[in-house]
């Protein structure tokens, strides 16, 4: 397991060169002017020679490649300080980073209890490992670390591209995160209980919304619910109950906790309902059809036969086996919520790395687009290296590679 | 067990498939019982409807008795039939490789069976799983209760099959088609383990099959199913060596044997087996008969005594064809 | 046991003889049974016919100005005069009334003629994507699948790269720089051609996958060793032996990923990195649709996200249907 999960890393690595590289290219072959818009007026000449200068844009193509990727990964800075308003100083995040640190510990808790592993020295190793992980988690979620590389500035002028994908990183991750925990409580559920009462009127209805919302783009979601639920509501009642614009009041600081969480609710309902609609689609239908078939398949019949009680025969045998593809489903549709956040937080004015990235693609902006479209690359093959383990902790067919 | 007039249907597009239609027939105690037939005959079903497993509302049990240690089973409510599952019943299937839940190791699922019905704790339970797995003669059960399915041959996965049938002491163990997944090696050391567990304890078998020289070597007795219904039962011996239905005859006749002459085209019954939804009227063997007359297609023959013992046939000329002297040639133009 | 099963496999040679008779009924005919039984993929062929029609034959024939901002169609009643403006333009923003069913947008052009437009590029990128990717998918898997060792690591290899790519990051960096892409032909570089082999490059990946798994199973099988035996070249084995029995995942997963391309090609034009203004695309007349849709004006963002959902809707009903009728091993009844 251990070598496997080595190959995958060298293997994600691999991708993201590649992904540096074409992307890098492309923008140069594009004649990718940071500088067009400047170019345009004769008397900035000056200034473009400066620039061009300063950015190296005069640079042989490949040299100014391996300069931005010598510099991607080079740290600029490692210290222990006030860190935490810094690194995480921008709108809102300091909510999110503890929370999936917390989240993360938790699902390494609960996969080294289902796992079973037979190896006497197990027990312990879980004991230990355990309160390393956690020991790590709330000192990483509590501590004043900064951390940077360079990244470079942004051509926009907006300052460096390191604080601002981090200071966005955290409105996306609240964002997504939402989401995904919304499209996997609704989902799985409805995919479920579409199985065990196959062909009745609640099934056959749920398959026909769910090929509606998977045929729908997430743009005509997302438009749809932000006029519906907010202006038209609005119009039409008076009510103003979700927020379209911006993840907090301006005011937030000053409100106290409920009226946070309340201003937390009302600005993320919309946006991650909008992403998760499309994914609840998919997994239920995905569930169904998983369920469905551990519901025809032998083993379970063994179980009946066994004399089992119905209930357990469900929860025990069925459920487990039923679960285990949706593992892959949620790796491979992590690729999706992102593509779906960036849309969705242009629509909302999300201040996430989603509006970020298309602020950049708009002005070519290289260092911020090739830093955002880097981080999505690696935040996809992590993820997908944890579906991986997740998946051979749940299934001990694929444990033994 | 007795079984009464058992009929059991099931609701497709296209009709109601009467796939059990009248089904009466008795296993005593430590009787080891083959029924054999094509597929579609009714067997699966047969033992399914026995262990209330028919899912509703496609199949139901539309009638019928199945008296079984005082009590009819079709009129239990699931709870009790739940705990008669298992622990007086056990069934084991075809195919092992997919009986067997992939993500439990063995042990689980043996000592899950154990502490349910013989309600002991987890340690005896395991003592309990791995005796069961040394009665199927499965090397180093210890271990074995910890590895998972996948790890297993066929032939081992049938014998923790078998083991965890076996493993609360039922009167009546019901094998649906246990070797025919296996190889033929297998086959014989997998009917060979069942006898000898079924001899030493007593335990009842109903052996289903469609492979008759499985069921020679094991049973005691045999009914031979067709469409729905049974048309012969009888001694195994007798069976074989004096069959009273034509399609019993038919059947043995397109075995390969070897003491017959290797010039004779290998004989097989005509026909493909009827439609379930709507069987042909009278015998439902009439359209493949060599011998069908007219009777035969206006009237449903019941099993009539042939003599010999107890056999049974469902022919309206059971007694009157002198089925084992005629040759396949001979037959043909009667 | 239906008439259909009774009628079809049967045994043989006896029955010929004595009357039995059998009649050979062909993969075809089960296929087109099975499909007439799905309702929905029916009428959404029929639907996607009349898209298609619309969109590239009646679309040209139109007589309709530059930029298609309005086409005259065939009217029964004298229509667009109290809608005019003193230079002879349309007034914009009316809402959908007699002789603008749909109504004008923002600059004053007829929602119905950029919609009834607007089709060709969604469909142009959705088959031309899902050729290729059919095209590159296939053969990457059958390579991969066919030929053990070093020609399927290799192609593995390179087609997980192309699946570790984010999907949309990557789509929106070309989309935006494709009219800059000098490198590139013209007629690629405007228009949905560029986005369509853009996207099929993307998205041949998952296919490749499939073809794969399927070649790598179908390899083993016996027809093919007799294929072998009797001196069949690896190409005809592939081609005439191998392929036609991998069709029917090839066929189900393009459909779905023509679908996926459609709505991806529109969401590119809707953030204005897809096909540019004023070429009249659905993503496009959605984002500014939306844009006026907060003062009421609603038509352009209802009409244009109704084609896209409804010809979307109709290819994966489509998908549905091919994929209940190929499987040869559905067993689960419809009551």
């Amino acid at each position: 397991m251990g070598s496997y999960i080595i190959r995958r890393l060298v293997y994600g690595l691999v991708t993201l060169l590649a992904l540096s590289l074409v992307v890098f290219l492309l923008i140069q072959a594009s004649g990718g002017g940071p500088l067009d818009r400047l170019k345009l007026n004769p008397r900035m000449r000056g200034v473009i020679a400066q620039l061009t200068e300063e950015w190296g844009l005069d640079k042989p193509v490949m040299q100014q490649y391996f300069t931005w990727l010598k510099n991607f990964v080079t740290p600029a800075d490692v210290r222990a300080a006030d860190g935490l308003t810094v690194l995480f100083g921008k709108i809102g995040i300091r909510g999110s980073m503890p929370i999936i640190l917390i989240l993360g510990a938790g699902a390494y808790t609960v996969g080294t209890f289902l796992a079973k592993v037979a190896k006497p020295w197990w027990r312990p190793f879980r004991a230990f490992s355990l309160v390393f992980v956690w020991f790590t988690a709330i000192w990483l979620a509590k501590s004043r670390l900064v951390f940077s590389l360079s990244w470079g500035d942004s051509f926009r002028g907006d300052g460096p591209v390191w604080d601002n994908i981090f200071g966005a990183a955290g409105a996306t991750f609240r964002l997504g995160l939402t989401a995904l925990i919304l499209a996997l409580l609704i989902g799985i559920p409805l995919g479920i209980y579409q199985a065990i009462r196959q062909y009745s009127f609640f099934d056959q209805v749920g398959t026909t919304l769910s090929f509606v919302a998977f045929s729908t783009p997430i743009f005509i979601i997302a438009v749809g619910t932000q006029l519906l639920f907010a202006l038209y509501l609005e119009k039409w009642t008076g009510v103003k109950l979700f927020f379209v614009a911006g993840m907090s009041d301006p005011s937030y600081a000053s409100l106290s906790f409920l009226a946070r969480m309340g201003d937390v609710a009302r600005h993320l309902t919309l946006p991650a309902l909008s992403i998760a609609l499309i994914s609840i689609a998919t997994y239920s239908r995905f569930q169904r059809a998983s369920m469905l078939e551990v519901m025809h398949s032998d083993y379970l019949r063994t179980a009946k036969a066994k004399g089992l009680p119905r209930r357990r025969v469900i929860l025990k045998h069925a459920l487990r086996n039923a679960l285990i593809p949706i593992v892959t489903l949620v790796s491979l549709d992590i690729a999706g919520i992102i593509g779906g956040a960036i849309i969705t937080e242009s629509i909302f004015g999300w201040p996430g790395v989603g509006r970020l990235y298309i602020q950049a693609i708009d002005a070519v902006d290289y260092p911020t687009v090739m830093a955002v479209v880097m981080s999505i690359g690696a935040g996809i093959v992590v993820m997908n290296i944890v579906a991986d383990i997740l998946y051979g902790v749940l299934d001990p067919r694929v444990r033994y590679d | 067990m007795s079984i009464k007039d058992l009929r059991t249907y099931f609701t497709t597009e296209e009709g109601v498939v009467r796939a059990v239609d009248g089904v009466s027939f008795d296993i005593a105690p430590g009787e080891r019982r083959g029924v054999v037939g094509e597929s579609g005959s009714g067997k699966s079903v047969t033992a399914m409807s026995i262990m209330r497993l028919i899912e509703p509302p496609a199949g139901e049990i539309v009638t019928g008795t199945i008296e079984f240690q005082g009590e009819n089973l079709l009129a239990l409510r699931e709870d009790d039939m739940q705990e008669i599952r298992g622990a007086k019943i056990a069934m084991i299937f075809q195919d092992p490789m997919t009986s067997l839940n992939p993500v439990y190791t063995i042990g689980d699922q043996l000592m899950e069976t154990i502490m349910l019905h013989q309600h002991v704790n987890k340690h005896d339970a395991r003592k309990i799983a791995a005796d069961a797995l040394g009665d199927v003669q499965i090397p180093e059960p210890m271990t074995v209760l910890d590895d998972y399915p996948h790890q297993f041959s066929g032939g081992m996965r049938q014998r923790v099959m078998i083991a965890m049938g076996l493993s609360c002491n039922p009167d009546l163990l019901i094998a649906d088609e246990p070797t025919t997944a296996l190889d033929v090696t297998t086959q014989a050391q997998i009917m060979d383990l069942m006898l000898k567990l079924a001899a030493d304890r007593g335990t009842a078998v109903m052996l289903i099959t469609h492979d008759l020289g499985v069921v020679a070597g094991f049973c005691d007795t045999v009914q031979v199913m067709y469409a729905g219904g049974i048309v012969e039962s009888g001694k195994a011996q007798n069976l074989f060596s004096d069959p009273q239905h034509p399609y019993t005859w038919g059947l043995l006749g397109s075995m390969t044997r070897l003491d017959e002459s290797h010039t004779e085209r290998l004989h097989s019954v005509r026909g493909a087996p009827p439609s379930l939804i709507n069987p042909p009227r009278g015998c439902r063997f009439n359209p493949r008969c060599d011998f069908a007359k007219d009777i035969c297609r206006e009237t449903y023959p019941a099993l009539r005594d042939s003599g010999n013992d107890g056999q049974l046939a469902a022919c309206h000329f059971a007694t009157e064809l002198d089925l084992k002297l005629l040759t396949i040639g001979e037959a043909s133009r009667s | 046991m239906t008439d259909l099963q009774n009628r079809s496999g049967d045994p043989g040679g006896d029955d010929a003889a004595e009357g039995l008779a059998v009649e050979p009924i062909t993969q075809w005919d089960l296929f087109t049974a099975r499909m007439r039984r799905h309702r929905l993929a029916m009428l959404s062929t029929v639907f996607l016919f009349v898209v298609v029609f619309i969109s590239f034959v009646a679309a040209p024939l139109l007589k309709c100005d530059k930029g298609a901002t309005e086409c005259e169609f065939p009217r029964l009643w004298d229509y667009t005069d109290g809608l005019r403006d003193d230079g002879g333009r349309l007034l914009v923003n009316i809402a959908p009334r007699g002789p603008l069913p749909f109504g004008s947008d923002e600059i004053g052009r007829d929602v119905l003629s950029r919609v009834i437009h607007g089709g060709q590029a969604s469909l142009t990128v959705g088959l031309v994507t899902g050729l290729l990717v059919a095209s590159l998918g296939t053969v990457v898997g059958a390579l991969a699948g066919y030929y053990p060792g070093i020609i399927d690591q290799a192609s593995m290899r390179f087609t997980d790269l192309i699946l570790g790519l984010p999907l949309l990051p990557v789509a929106i960096v070309v989309g935006r720089l494709l009219p800059e892409l000098t490198f590139l032909p013209g007629w690629m570089r405007a228009g949905p051609w560029g986005i369509a082999f853009l996207l099929g490059f993307l998205l041949w990946g998952s296919l490749a996958r499939i073809v794969r798994a399927e070649f790598l199973s179908l390899r083993e099988k016996e027809f093919v060793e007799a294929a072998r035996a009797a001196g069949a070249s690896d190409r005809r084995i592939i081609f005439r032996h191998i392929l036609p029995n991998a069709m029917s995942p090839i066929i189900v997963q393009t459909t779905l990923i023509i679908g996926a391309a459609i709505i991806i090609e529109a969401a590119l034009s809707f953030l204005g990195f897809g096909v540019r203004p004023p070429t009249p695309t659905w993503g496009g007349m959605a984002a500014s649709g939306a844009r006026v849709a907060a003062r009421g004006f609603w038509w352009e963002l209802v009409f244009s996200a109704s084609a896209l959902v409804t010809t979307v809707l109709a290819v994966n009903f489509i998908g549905d249907g091919l994929r209940d009728a190929l499987d040869p091993t559905q067993t689960i009844e419809r009551k």
